[in-house]
């Protein structure tokens, strides 16, 4: 767990953000949807989260597009087994294509924009009852720690979208932002984010914090 | 006359040879189509640096599911919603076990995790200790003032940063929240805790865990190619060892100290994965135990390709030169 816990948080709430970056209007809706529901005079709860719909579609549409272990984890059978009109022999490694299946055109419209409306009145879930979006698995061998992963994302981009306006490193535009990944186990941003945050809160909220 | 007799014989002849194949191949043995195999390699050479991206446009050409050997091995590929279906709901028992690999040997703890297991008792002991103990929406909740301290420290961290008008790296901050928090909830302690009782082996483990990390996200050839195992051309499997051997000392030394009644954390009130893991000694064995606790997310890949490919006339080399 120190291992599955850590990596693919950290670089999913690293794609959220710069996906923010790059779409500040969705950042701006995102920070409205925080004051409404949290206001400007404490910070967020985690007892905030169930009431923020439009930040979850935001974290929705971040797997869709980023998710942390594009080829899943390999599944096996251990015998010969039938799928539709092919026969798999025993002893096959199976990859799901999670990263394609989050992209394919036949599912999802403009599959390559970032657009958590997608996600507004839709009942897909992250949890492997929808096999068009995937960043979990499904299954028996889905992430155990699926509920740990989306409380910590959830929770912390909240905050940080609520304490901070977030720009992308002087002499870059948001825009032309390098969206590439590179490929190990987990698929990180192939150029780490450097950003640049301004407080928006009092400073009396950030002391509640801490 | 002999010739027409001949040619009958010839053509009852032949279509009994054909019948005789069908009639030993049981229905519906199509194999996925799939990009060619070549001899050793069998499809390596279509993957690039982002193998879902190849993948990706294969199945553009060859469907939803497709076939594939990578080096002596065979793989299928899924690639929409309908085949994922197929694979992880209706045939879900099936595809249920994992493949061998040196990483699920030596960051599985000898495949006795939740991740790396292959589908068996202690597989599923692992996994409902995981959802009905560890990983529980009630169980989270009692983690929850330790979240919100990790990430009121991040905000300040970056608070700091802006007042110094810096730009900041996220990922490092972002690794640290989550690390912390893990490091939590198993042993109710975090990095940079004063508090000095087995700070050695907490942070070797750490160590160890970050280390394997790296390792392990490499490609390993062996995995792939079997004959070549013995020879361990890219030393990958001696340094996992190594690691695994580290990190088990720490462990062991760890959890002597909580089954003599020491936590890590003296003071702290909230039970900590490793009390809730050794309240199952006995069922779970000390690998298990280990496995849960520390397991890499740099999962086994075949696909790291990055230097496979390239280097594959290299590892031909070094192999002739072992033997």
């Amino acid at each position: 767990m120190l291992g599955g816990g850590t990596d693919s948080s950290a670089i999913t709430m690293e794609w959220a953000l710069t996906e923010l970056i790059r779409h500040p209007k969705i950042m701006k809706r995102a920070q409205e949807e925080l004051d409404t529901i949290v206001g400007m005079t404490r910070p967020v709860l985690p007892s905030d989260l169930p009431n923020l719909p439009y930040l979850q579609a935001i974290i929705k549409e971040n797997f869709r597009l980023h998710p942390a272990l594009p080829l899943g984890v390999p599944h096996f059978n251990s015998e010969d087994v039938q799928i539709l009109n092919y026969n798999i022999p025993a002893n096959t490694t199976v990859f799901v294509n999670i990263w394609a299946i989050g992209r394919d055109p036949k599912v999802w419209k403009k599959p390559l924009e970032f657009d958590p409306d997608r996600f507004s009145n839709s009942n897909i879930k992250l949890g492997g009852s929808s096999y068009s979006l995937l960043p979990f698995g499904s299954g028996r061998r889905r992430c155990p720690g699926l509920d740990l992963a989306q409380l910590m994302v959830q929770y912390s981009l909240a905050t940080i979208l609520h304490a901070f306006d977030w720009f992308a490193q002087p002499g870059i535009k948001p825009e032309d932002m390098n969206m590439m990944e590179t490929f190990g186990a987990i698929c990180p941003k192939a150029q780490p984010l450097v950003a640049i945050a301004k407080p928006r809160l009092s400073s009396q909220v950030y002391n509640q914090l801490t | 006359m002999e010739y027409v007799f001949n040619f009958w014989f010839l053509v009852v002849g032949a279509i009994s040879v054909l019948l005789s194949f069908a009639w030993l191949i049981p229905k519906g043995t199509s194999q996925p189509p799939g990009p060619p195999n070549w001899p050793i390699v069998g499809s390596l050479f279509y993957l690039s640096k982002l193998p879902h991206r190849s993948l990706e446009l294969l199945a553009k050409k060859y469907g939803p599911i497709m076939y594939m050997r990578l080096g002596y091995l065979n793989h299928i590929v899924i690639s929409n919603a309908e085949m994922a279906l197929e694979v992880l709901k209706i045939h879900d028992a099936d595809f249920a076990s994992r493949p061998s690999s040196i990483i699920g040997k030596y960051a599985g703890f000898e495949y006795s995790d939740v991740v790396f297991s292959p589908y068996g008792d202690n597989w599923r002991l692992l996994r409902k200790i995981c959802a009905t103990e560890l990983l529980t929406q009630a169980r989270l909740k009692t983690f929850e003032s330790g979240r919100q301290e990790e990430v009121a420290r991040m905000v300040e961290k970056i608070a700091k940063y802006n007042q110094e008008g810096k730009v900041m790296k996220l990922r490092p901050i972002f690794h640290e929240l989550t690390n912390n928090n893990i490091c939590r909830m198993l042993f109710g302690k975090y990095r940079e805790i004063s508090d000095s009782f087995l700070k050695k082996e907490f942070d070797e483990l750490v160590d160890c865990v970050i280390e394997m990390g790296e390792v392990g996200g490499k490609f390993n050839i062996s995995d792939l190619i079997p004959i070549l195992k013995p020879f361990d051309v890219q030393g990958l499997e001696r340094q996992m060892k190594h690691i695994s051997n580290r990190a088990t000392n720490s462990l062991s030394i760890i959890l002597n100290e909580y089954r003599n009644g020491n936590k890590m954390v003296a003071d702290s009130t909230v039970t900590d994965f490793v009390e809730t893991l050794l309240s199952h000694d006995g069922k779970l064995d000390e690998r298990s135990i280990m496995g849960v606790l520390a397991v890499c997310t740099h999962h086994y890949n075949p696909f790291i390709l990055t230097r496979c490919v390239c280097n594959i006339p290299s590892m031909f080399i070094n192999v002739v030169l072992c033997i």
